[in-house]
């Protein structure tokens, strides 16, 4: 009689398990494919010297990987994608941090301001890249050009000057990019105990002390988020460079092109797909050390008990 | 004693909050009016002309003729149709798939959970646009291209939703799903009779930020289709050439731009909860 029943009992753990796996076969299945395969057969055309088509393949190695170490243009992608990930990580959790403090530091109307600078989060890359196109727009008809004439001074060629191209790009994102930051840091701050402040209060009297000394210290998780998820959306970047550049490879002489773009001009325009895959392993690797670094930094991101 | 001090406090912090309104409003003022410009060009009329180094608050004689011309020279009916196919499609068809993994995963107990917990994360923290080489060849010897299968199906396990119904799933009580089980209700009952009433809230979440983010996007779109006639309504913006040559192109790329936003800006309007609970669960966990 026992041991029927203990039977049944593991009937019973093998019958739910198999039902779990059951429902989730067909996800498991979509997964597998355009996930796990596409990411392990990225891995492995990276070793080789795939164009298009794989029984083409006659290289097998690491030639992709030397050839990116002498690649000029690919510096340049990684110099500029580095500067951008810093400048914009910087920009945009900075402006979100205080935009948020200040907001929360209203008795009233916080509701009203957290709407009104929360909807840049939904314009697009190409209607924000249309935008930069005709406020920067290096001809004298430019918006901002206009004005500069108008005051007696030279035009600049903004995008198209490769001294300020990628400076140029950063403008419109550092004013509009801050929303979705500003949000996190704005619920965070909602969950602070009110105790630490008054605490606090009655040892400084500046905002800016305790915004430091006692709320940063105390949203810990918001930051650290908060920057992971700014350092991996912009060390994929490619939108502003590929729909404002001239030639939309990251033009002029590379002034704009960073890794994403440049693995896009490889490996979709340019069917260097072996080669394209290199570039992904690489900036995988350095998305994974940033993310590791990052996290040692501001620690595993836990609040207050 | 404690009236005074309130006072006290209510008087120190009406000064900061003028000063505060003032920054935050002329912050908001700059987000806005590159994209009220937008506005008044698309409003002008089409012979229009601007003075060099003037800014135009408002049209000099407003029209809304525009929007029908660049309408019709953009394609952008097209580019609405085929945005309204794939954006519904991948939200419905991908809400199915989420509502499902985050049921099981959320609710269930069984062996290996852990393993696919650990699949989901690191899936979520991977860069999805690595794989973009080896999905657009995929899908290009599947002969898929310029479909809107391509369009649709290769982001339907949509991670970052799986964890956002997850989390959800704690607010279902599991009292009420052994009472099912005590009914003797089967799985799918119980997911599509039970589950799916009370996940309404998180469904139109998911619902709507899926289908802004999907309206809004371009790379994959640009990635799988060359033909104009499955352009999404991103692809037809990029897609803008030289019409009547001068500042009339202006006129019609305004009046394309705002006409492209419009939706999503009314969406938002009506939404709002949804946008800031889609980030705080996402981000909070």
């Amino acid at each position: 009689m026992k041991s029927v029943k203990g039977k049944r009992l593991i009937g019973r753990k093998a019958r739910r398990n198999i039902t779990a796996y059951l429902m989730l076969s067909l996800p498991i299945i979509w997964w597998g494919v355009f996930f796990l395969f596409a990411f392990i057969r990225a891995i492995y055309f990276s070793f080789t010297d795939l164009r298009f088509d794989e029984s083409q393949i006659s290289e097998y190695g690491f030639q992709n990987y030397v050839r990116l170490f002498s690649d000029e243009t690919f510096g340049k992608a990684f110099a500029n994608t580095m500067i951008w990930t810093v400048v914009m990580t910087l920009a945009n959790n900075v402006i979100g941090l205080l935009v948020a403090f200040l907001i929360f530091r209203l008795t009233k109307g916080s509701k009203i301001f957290l709407a009104l600078l929360f909807w840049p989060t939904l314009v697009s890359a190409v209607i924000g890249s249309e935008i930069t196109k005709i406020i920067f727009n290096p001809g004298d008809s430019g918006v901002l050009n206009s004005i500069i004439i108008a005051m007696g001074g030279n035009p600049l060629g903004w995008y198209n000057d490769p001294n300020i191209a990628l400076f140029t790009l950063m403008i419109l994102p550092t004013l509009l990019g801050f929303s979705t930051q500003m949000m996190i840091y704005y619920v965070a701050f909602m969950g602070v105990p009110k105790s630490y402040v008054e605490a606090a209060r009655l040892e400084t009297k500046s905002n800016f002390k305790i915004l430091w000394h006692v709320y940063v210290p105390l949203i810990k998780s918001a930051l650290t988020y908060n920057l992971l998820i700014s350092i991996v959306g912009n060390m994929k970047i490619m939108a502003p460079m590929q729909l404002v550049s001239v030639d939309g490879a990251g033009g002029p002489f590379d002034s704009t092109v960073t890794i994403m773009l440049y693995l896009y001009n490889k490996g979709i325009t340019g069917y260097e797909m072996g080669y394209a895959c290199a570039i992904g392993v690489i900036m995988l690797i350095v998305i994974l050390i940033l993310g590791v670094v990052q996290m040692k930094f501001t620690g595993k991101g836990e609040d207050y008990e | 004693m404690s009236e005074l001090l309130l006072n006290r406090r209510k008087k120190r912090s009406r000064a900061p909050d003028i000063c505060i309104i003032v920054l935050l409003s002329v912050i908001a003022f700059l987000q806005i009016f590159p994209f009220w410009l937008q506005i008044v060009t698309s409003l002008q009329p089409l012979d229009f002309q601007p003075e060099s180094g003037k800014i135009y608050w408002w049209p000099v004689a407003a029209t809304f003729s525009n929007y029908a011309e660049a309408i019709e020279h953009v394609d952008l009916w097209r580019g609405v149709v085929n945005s309204l196919i794939v954006s519904l499609g991948y939200t419905l068809l991908s809400a199915v798939v989420v509502l499902l993994v985050g049921y099981v995963v959320g609710k269930k107990d069984f062996a290996g959970k852990k393993v696919i917990k650990a699949c989901l994360l690191i899936t979520m923290m991977a860069p999805g646009e690595l794989m973009m080489v080896t999905n657009y060849k995929l899908i290009s010897d599947m002969g898929l291209l310029n479909t809107y299968a391509a369009l649709i199906l290769p982001g339907l396990v949509n991670v970052t939703g799986i964890f956002l119904v997850i989390s959800f799933m704690n607010s279902i009580p599991n009292a009420v799903l052994e009472s099912a089980d005590i009914d003797g209700a089967g799985e799918l009952t119980k997911l599509f009779k039970i589950v799916l009433p009370m996940s309404m809230p998180v469904i139109a979440t998911y619902f709507i930020l899926n289908f802004v983010a999907q309206w809004n996007d371009y790379l994959w779109p640009m990635v799988v289709t060359s033909d104009p006639d499955l352009f999404t309504i991103q692809l037809k913006l990029t897609e803008f050439t030289s019409y009547y040559g001068g500042f009339a192109d202006n006129i019609l790329r305004a009046a394309a731009l705002i006409f492209t936003l419009v939706p999503v800006i009314i969406i938002y309007l009506c939404c709002q909860k949804q946008f800031v609970e889609g980030l705080s669960v996402t981000g909070m966990k």
